[in-house]
């Protein structure tokens, strides 16, 4: 029996669906068959996040990680920028929003924190770590100081002292 | 990684394609009306007008009027068998079908919220240059144009991939193509109505649950959990591994978009995150084949490689420029969870276990799409069964003394118009409709932060009582209300403050740490408690800054 272009494309039609459900249903069979998983592990959020060695645990280890770097680069000004210091720079400036946002601060105090971070972030991207770049770091530092005065201030005050309940 | 064993592979696959099924509902029954409506309104040349005909504009009109219309990859493929029937060019369907699962109203406003709102508009562009290129393509090298030999006289009653008898009351047009029989008023909506139902139980339904078996395989050859590491922002393979998982998935266009905010959330590889958009929600397994039976097996091979090619090299290209600032890479992510088996491999399958987990997901919207999807079905089967469809209603009110235009009495302020401007109008009240439903879906605000309040109250009562499967349920709808409430924020109000993005970014961050702590075996009370208590305070700042204060 002849059959043209046409008649095997219908042919096709027809049996795809069929032939497709055929190949699942051995790939099942096939990989089913297959022994037993490893059960040994109870639980498969054993490994919980990865946190970076130079992760800040607050605004204060912040402000010291980051002036620290900052006075090793103004030391040896000859060290090149793909070092790790400068890569954990960038990182402490990258995550100072979100430190400064994991505090009392209002809104209106974090968010000069946050503007300063990301200008000095597009510094960075746009010319490097030059002495203006160095200087808005020193800025930041500045800022998480006052911030800090800020916190210690709130914490001082009656409101600060009630933690929130679990309601509706 | 060791594979799961049969009986967990196939129930484990059969849950992924039962909630498929129940995901897909929506969206497939719009793309079976917009398909109704191309073929009793537009008509094939007015199809063929709407995809931009043979002009140079095709492509670029086909993506566009896909990113309009609300459908996943699975609702497209009523849509392109309407398409086929009327001829529009290949690289204008590969166009429209790659296109109009990726974005809608709904996941488009959901997009522009996350962290980086440019990195979904470049998304869309990306996707623009994806369809363009992969149809210049198929209409260059692999496809005909639209002058190609239509199909068989059987495509006037269902698709090209049916070979039921044609209608008598079918009519060949002067292009070739076989039109659906002329109806006006009731009939003709009756018609639409009747060839959706029949659709859904015919090759539609069939078409659909392959491209859902996609599922089932994955479902067998991932274990679960198996994808909480692979897409890792430095792995220079996460790209490769999601096309290999994104290829058979079924990913509807809201899911993937929550996926892309999670991945940018977790710092996840951006380039991984563009295919799951493109292959993930673009296509699945029935797109394939469909468009492989339709237009031949070596046309798609060229098509798909080609499509895989492009993604894959934007994939790479934007893989380091786009990633995220300022976000610390967490090592997994539970977003792609859902591409893997539900079941753990060492644990006994159990009815009830089973029971608990689909009824978790069986909320009440879910309960009336398929409740919706089964009357309909009923009344598709039925008709399939008395040998009802379009042709006989047609036949039947012709017979009656359907009124014909000529002859009707026009009241003064009568007018008449073409059907192609009735369907129009029908289409952009969809798009109207989604674009209203998008108010429905993210509400003002305060009517989020009152779901948010209850959702806290559970979870966080339940997690310091140790009730762990009651505050995981509700930790799942605490974090959805939480996007949906920066959306609802963006819809009325134009933007969403740099401080309250950020207080969102930690709530959810902070959920999870308590997600981990829920699934810690053993529990830790303590732990627990502490995580609660850093969740308490970071959820008074954040509902704090979204709060309207009444005037």
């Amino acid at each position: 029996m002849m059959l043209n272009a046409n008649g095997i494309q219908r042919a096709f039609r027809l049996t795809i669906p069929k032939v497709w459900m055929g190949c699942l249903a051995a790939v099942v069979l096939l990989v089913g068959c297959q022994g037993e998983g490893d059960s040994s592990k109870k639980t498969l959020f054993d490994d919980e996040h990865e946190l970076a060695a130079h992760w800040p645990e607050g605004l204060a280890d912040l402000r010291l990680k980051l002036q620290t770097r900052l006075e090793q680069l103004v030391a040896q000004p000859e060290r090149s920028e793909d070092s790790q210091l400068y890569a954990e720079l960038v990182d402490l400036v990258a995550w100072t929003p979100e430190i400064a946002a994991d505090t009392d601060l209002t809104e209106s105090q974090w968010l000069p924190i946050r503007n300063a971070a990301e200008a000095i972030r597009k510094s960075v991207q746009g010319a490097g770590w030059t002495d203006s770049t160095k200087d808005q770091v020193a800025e930041l530092c500045k800022l998480l100081e006052q911030a800090e005065q800020q916190l210690a201030g709130l914490k001082q005050s009656p409101e600060a002292a009630v933690e929130p309940e679990v309601t509706s | 990684m060791s594979f799961p064993t049969l009986d967990v592979g196939v129930v484990g696959g059969c849950i992924r394609i039962l909630e498929g099924i129940a995901s897909c509902v929506p969206t497939l029954l719009v793309g079976l009306l917009i398909a109704a409506i191309l073929r009793f309104y537009f008509g094939s040349d007015g199809v063929r007008q709407l995809f931009g005909g043979d002009s140079l504009r095709s492509l670029p009109q086909a993506w566009a009027v896909g990113m309009l219309l609300p459908v996943c990859s699975i609702g497209v493929l009523p849509i392109l068998i309407e398409m086929r029937r009327a001829r529009v060019k290949p690289g204008a369907m590969s166009a429209f079908a790659l296109s109009a699962p990726l974005f809608n109203p709904l996941s488009l406003l959901y997009g522009l919220t996350l962290s980086r709102p440019l990195v979904v508009v470049m998304f869309a562009f990306g996707s623009l240059i994806v369809v363009t290129l992969v149809g210049l393509v198929w209409d260059r090298y692999a496809g005909k144009s639209s002058d190609e030999e239509p199909d068989a006289p059987s495509s006037s009653d269902e698709d090209a991939s049916t070979n039921e008898p044609a209608s008598s009351a079918s009519q060949v047009s002067s292009a070739g193509t076989y039109e659906a029989p002329e109806m006006i008023g009731v009939s003709r909506l009756l018609a639409v109505f009747v060839h959706l139902t029949r659709s859904l139980v015919g090759p539609v339904g069939g078409w659909g649950l392959i491209g859902l078996s996609g599922l089932m395989l994955l479902s067998v050859v991932l274990p679960f959990g198996a994808m909480q590491y692979s897409v890792e922002r430095d792995d220079w393979s996460a790209p490769a591994t999601m096309t290999a998982v994104a290829i058979p998935a079924y990913a509807p266009p809201m899911l993937a978009m929550s996926q892309l905010g999670m991945m940018f959330q977790h710092a996840n590889s951006p380039g991984a995150a563009f295919v799951l958009l493109v292959l993930g929600a673009g296509v699945n397994l029935a797109t394939i084949l469909w468009l492989a039976v339709t237009f031949g097996f070596r046309r798609v091979t060229l098509w798909f490689s080609s499509l895989v090619l492009i993604v894959l090299s934007i994939a790479y290209l934007i893989n380091q420029p786009l990633a995220p600032h300022g976000v610390e890479p967490a090592g997994h992510t539970h977003a792609f969870d859902i591409y893997t088996n539900p079941l753990h491999s060492s644990e006994a399958i159990r009815w009830t276990s089973i029971s608990a987990m689909l009824s978790k997901r069986l909320d009440l919207a879910t309960q009336i799409a398929l409740g919706l999807l089964a009357v309909l079905s009923l009344v598709g089967a039925a008709l399939r069964c008395f040998a009802v469809d379009e042709t006989s209603i047609a036949s039947k009110f012709a017979s009656t003394g359907n009124v014909s235009e000529e002859s009707r009495q026009l009241g003064r302020y009568d007018r008449v118009v073409s059907p192609r401007l009735v369907g129009g109008v029908m289409l952009c009240g969809l798009v109207a409709l989604s674009v209203v439903m998008c108010y429905g879906y993210y509400p003002a605000p305060n009517e989020a932060l009152e779901e948010i309040s209850i959702a806290r109250a559970e979870c966080l009562s339940a997690a310091n009582s140790g009730q762990l499967e009651h505050a995981a349920h509700w930790l799942g709808i605490w974090d959805d209300w939480s996007r949906r409430l920066e959306v609802g924020t963006f819809l009325r109000t134009g933007e969403v403050r740099p401080y309250q993005r950020m207080q969102g970014y930690l709530i959810r961050k902070k959920l999870e740490m308590l997600e981990h702590e829920l699934e810690h075996d053993p529990f830790e009370p303590e732990e627990t408690r502490k995580v609660v208590r850093e969740i308490m305070a970071t959820d008074m700042r954040w509902t704090n800054s979204f709060r309207v204060v009444d005037p």
